[in-house]
């Protein structure tokens, strides 16, 4: 059976104009709890606003400054707007998604007129993967080995870089996974940069070996952004229910462990779509 | 010849009734049971730099009334709803909200929860004594203990719930009447969430009941309905224009607790237990003829326990 992607996706969908604001487009993900606002003038889709937008707004030199009233959508919001048939498959979109590394569709009612029906994302198709794929993947055949690590004691910079990049980062201490850094631990958090810009005094030993107050510029550690309620899956657990972890608790990654409680790969969001497109050649 | 009793000592003008040496035989031997029973593993945790709202949607999925704040496996802070209370316009607190992010709702709750937590947290050892950890519920008046494995980080927290369920065997008979809370902070039923939130922080209490004008109860507000509306994102919603003040001067009725246990003064103290287990709730309110005779809550409970 085909599995449409008119069942998972959500509607009414939560737009704004290209001319708003970005603290408007922020307080509507707030209020409507939504990670995707599509930015569309004249009910046709211009551009797609996400958490990670707002990610990267931060590692960007140029707009990190800038009071989110003065940004407007249409500087940041990603183009093109990528668009599915309600009539397509779970599979077909999945593999839009990773062909265009992108974390949400906007579906439209036909190609002609592209009128906005609804919008699928990633955590929809995680819906359709653990409502129908249950059982047919374990964790160890799709866990990725080769992820971004850090430890608590890195600048959260680097975190930051990482997840721009698409990649959640597992933070390790040890080789004992101590805690998960996700877009939405870092999407609005925006007393961050406030607090690097005046440097502290504190006494220390200067650079000659004297000591005298020096001045320091706390960065902001990954230690106090993580997220610490790490729920782990085993190697041969079902990949169904490391989705249902993350489309509970709202990470985007859930780490892989051995049975000494050592770190061996990650699920994320991006697995499950991999999986939910070899499943085709498998049912 | 018999010697004089060893064990007594004669010292300046009297006579002591031991040497001073430890005398093994009368030792009183008492095995403290365990904390492991009693810690509760699954409780919200954040980071410093975790946005309150944030902190609230944990509490909120969990039920909980508190959230740790962990930093480098290291008990950082506590953020508890009183804090939280007193932020969202309850106490001196609400000064950030009004002047820093001018009452925008959005803002406000997107604050670190490392300024607003109680630093200097009292806490206890996964190794220590139960005993310990009640002397500090009493003599500080603390509802809820974190508990630190010196190796592992945090273990979980010890609440006066936890400490209820585990010796709700141990629950009197007793009549309700002679446990409960007799002074109850109550207010108005056309009372605004702004007043309800600056009683409970002024008189450090989580639940007040509303009472009509002719004292009769027509809900009870407390700190479960008031995450639960942050914690949903609801409050957004309702405070339509953006600013926090919309929110905080609709009626608290509203957001009154559905479900209640409602229980007469005579009621055996047991039955009560059972009842609120069975609801999952933490409080009990105790009326009697339509009027409103007192409130009873786990620290009530447990103190019963103790005292027995």
């Amino acid at each position: 059976m085909r599995i449409k992607v008119e069942h998972y996706m959500s509607h009414p969908v939560v737009a704004a104009h290209p001319a708003d604001n970005l603290a408007r487009v922020r307080n509507l993900m707030l209020r409507f709890k939504v990670g995707h606002i599509v930015i569309a003038s004249d009910d046709k889709p211009q551009g797609m606003i996400s958490k990670s937008d707002f990610v990267k707004l931060m590692y960007n030199r140029k707009w990190s400054y800038k009071p989110l009233t003065e940004i407007r959508a249409q500087d940041i919001m990603s183009k093109p707007v990528y668009a599915v048939l309600p009539s397509r498959s779970v599979t077909y979109a999945a593999r839009r998604m990773l062909e265009k590394e992108i974390g949400s569709l906007v579906v439209v009612r036909d190609a002609a007129s592209m009128s906005i029906a609804g919008i699928t994302t990633r955590t929809d198709l995680l819906r359709a993967f653990i409502e129908n794929y249950t059982g047919l993947f374990k964790v160890e055949e799709y866990a990725e080995k080769d992820v971004p690590t850090c430890s608590p004691e890195h600048s959260v910079f680097y975190a930051i870089e990482k997840i721009v990049m698409g990649q959640p980062v597992v933070v390790v201490d040890g080789g004992r996974v101590v805690g998960v850094v996700s877009r939405s631990d870092l999407a609005f958090l925006s007393t961050l940069f406030s607090t690097l810009k005046k440097p502290l005094r504190v006494k220390g030993i200067s650079p000659r070996g004297v000591e005298s107050i020096i001045k320091v510029y706390p960065a902001v550690m990954v230690s106090e952004i993580m997220d610490t309620d790490v729920v782990f899956v085993r190697p041969d657990e079902d990949l169904a229910t490391a989705a249902q972890i993350m489309v509970r608790s709202g990470v985007d990654a859930v780490p892989v462990v051995n049975e000494n409680e050592e770190f061996v790969g990650v699920v994320t969001k991006q697995t499950i779509l991999k999986a939910l497109k070899d499943s085709t050649s498998k049912k | 010849m018999k010697l004089p009793n060893p064990r007594r000592m004669y010292e300046r003008a009297r006579w002591l009734r031991s040497d001073g040496k430890p005398n093994f035989r009368t030792v009183v031997r008492e095995k403290e049971p365990e904390l492991r029973s009693l810690i509760v593993p699954e409780v919200p945790v954040a980071s410093p730099q975790t946005p309150l709202l944030r902190c609230l949607e944990k509490m909120r999925s969990q039920g909980f009334r508190a959230v740790v704040v962990v930093k480098a496996g290291e008990i950082a802070g506590l953020l508890t709803f009183h804090d939280i209370a007193d932020y969202i316009g309850g106490g001196s607190r609400f000064k950030i909200v009004a002047e820093r992010y001018g009452g925008n709702i959005y803002k406000a709750l997107t604050i670190p929860s490392q300024e607003l937590m109680s630093r200097n947290v009292v806490y206890v050892e996964t190794g220590d004594t139960l005993g310990k950890v009640l002397e500090l519920m009493v003599s500080q008046g603390l509802g809820l203990i974190p508990v630190l494995d010196p190796s592992r980080g945090l273990a979980g927290v010890i609440t006066e719930g936890s400490i209820v369920r585990a010796y709700s065997g141990r629950v009197s008979r007793k009549p309700v009447s002679e446990v409960m809370t007799k002074t109850v902070v109550t207010a108005g039923e056309d009372s605004t969430i702004h007043e309800v939130l600056k009683l409970m922080v002024s008189m450090g209490v989580r639940r007040i009941p509303l009472l009509s004008k002719d004292s009769k109860l027509t809900g009870v507000v407390t700190w479960r309905g008031l995450v639960e509306i942050i914690g949903s994102h609801r409050v957004f919603e309702l405070a339509g224009s953006g600013f926090i003040q919309d929110f905080l001067k609709l009626r608290a009725v509203e957001f009154a607790d559905s479900d209640i246990v409602v229980v007469e003064p005579t009621t055996p103290l047991e039955v009560l237990v059972s009842k609120m287990f069975e609801r999952n709730l933490d409080y009990a309110i105790v009326v009697e003829d339509e009027t409103l005779r007192g409130i009873v809550t786990e620290r009530d409970i447990m103190y019963s326990i103790l005292a027995s």
